[in-house]
């Protein structure tokens, strides 16, 4: 496999009943949106969620950073 | 593509409602499905501990319990057919088992992990997708459970495949091993349409080839094997003749195999 290919970090973030907004659960390395999506599935697999998103970390935009 | 759904008859529970050679012929697919699910989710668990990464790793292992599962499921259908060793639903060890042949040997590599997922197990998951709406209702309810699981199998395989096959030091290979599974999950699935006939598949066995490669063919494509693939009016074909001399139609398995070395 091609090692030098750059893997990302990507946030994870689920919910498991409509009533609830998606909270975050942890985090997956993953190469592709592709791969990323099967690693979260199975990694946080605790509970039957009803919603399930990955977000690529470097696309997050922050408001307030820590010093 | 989605195989059509268009089977309309009277549901069967019990399996001695079915004629013998299509009982037979039934019994005979449920132990090779079994079976094959059997063994995959046992070379899957090998690498649970070993995989590039250590979310492919869990990967890994969460598609070896599902695969298990599935061989658990499966396999207590078979108590329902009187001719079958009652052995054989309980799990009892057994000298012969009716999986694929590629997969009596460990996986020796990553690489033949993930051809493994993206064309065995695409390759069952084909024939599932044709009993989604089975006049057997306990294949047919099984099916629609799998089916679900099966997405995020199809999703890994052909992620990784794609990786594999774009790099210099791995796609040739990916390609050999590729071309040594290829036969064998063509002819899986059988030269017999009994099955059809008594609309426990919804789709032929040809219909069935032709769905695995529109599938996989894009893949294929991408690899080092492509020129083992062409399009001929939409279609995906292979080139290479398959073995059906070495074919055992009860096991679906392709006898001799070459081994890897």
């Amino acid at each position: 496999m091609n090692n030098s290919e750059a893997v990302k970090i990507y946030e994870v973030f689920a919910r498991f009943k409509y009533e609830e907004p998606l909270h975050h659960v942890g985090t997956v390395t993953a190469p592709s949106d592709e791969l990323a999506k099967v690693y979260a599935f199975n990694t946080y697999n605790e509970w039957a969620w009803i919603e399930m998103i990955v977000v690529p970390r470097e696309a997050v935009v922050h408001v307030v950073e820590t010093a | 593509m989605t195989l059509s759904t268009t089977i309309i008859a009277n549901e069967v529970t019990d399996p001695q409602q079915f004629p013998e050679p299509t009982r037979r012929a039934l019994a005979d697919f449920l132990l090779a499905l079994a079976d094959t699910k059997r063994f995959l989710g046992i070379r899957y668990a090998e690498w649970s501990d070993s995989a590039p990464t250590l979310e492919a790793a869990i990967a890994a292992s969460a598609m070896a319990q599902d695969e298990l599962g599935h061989s658990r499921a499966l396999l207590p259908m078979l108590k329902d057919f009187s001719h079958v060793d009652p052995q054989i639903p309980d799990e009892a060890p057994r000298q012969k088992y009716s999986n694929v042949a590629f997969l009596d040997q460990h996986f020796d590599s990553w690489q033949t992990f993930v051809a493994a997922n993206a064309l065995i197990g695409t390759a069952l998951t084909i024939a599932l997708e044709a009993a989604r709406d089975s006049i057997y209702v306990p294949l047919k309810t099984r099916a629609g459970k799998i089916l679900e699981e099966e997405r995020f199998h199809w999703m890994h395989g052909a992620a990784w495949f794609k990786r594999l096959a774009a790099d210099d030091r791995t796609r040739f290979e990916l390609a050999a091993i590729c071309d040594e599974i290829f036969p064998q999950a063509l002819c899986w699935y059988g030269q017999d349409d009994l099955l059809t006939r008594e609309k426990i598949f919804s789709a032929d066995a040809d219909t069935l080839r032709a769905h695995f490669l529109n599938r996989v063919g894009p893949l294929m494509s991408m690899s080092a094997s492509a020129p083992m693939f062409s399009i001929e009016q939409g279609r995906w074909k292979y080139r290479g003749n398959l073995p059906w001399a070495r074919y055992d139609a009860t096991t679906r398995r392709v006898e001799n195999s070459r081994g890897r070395g």
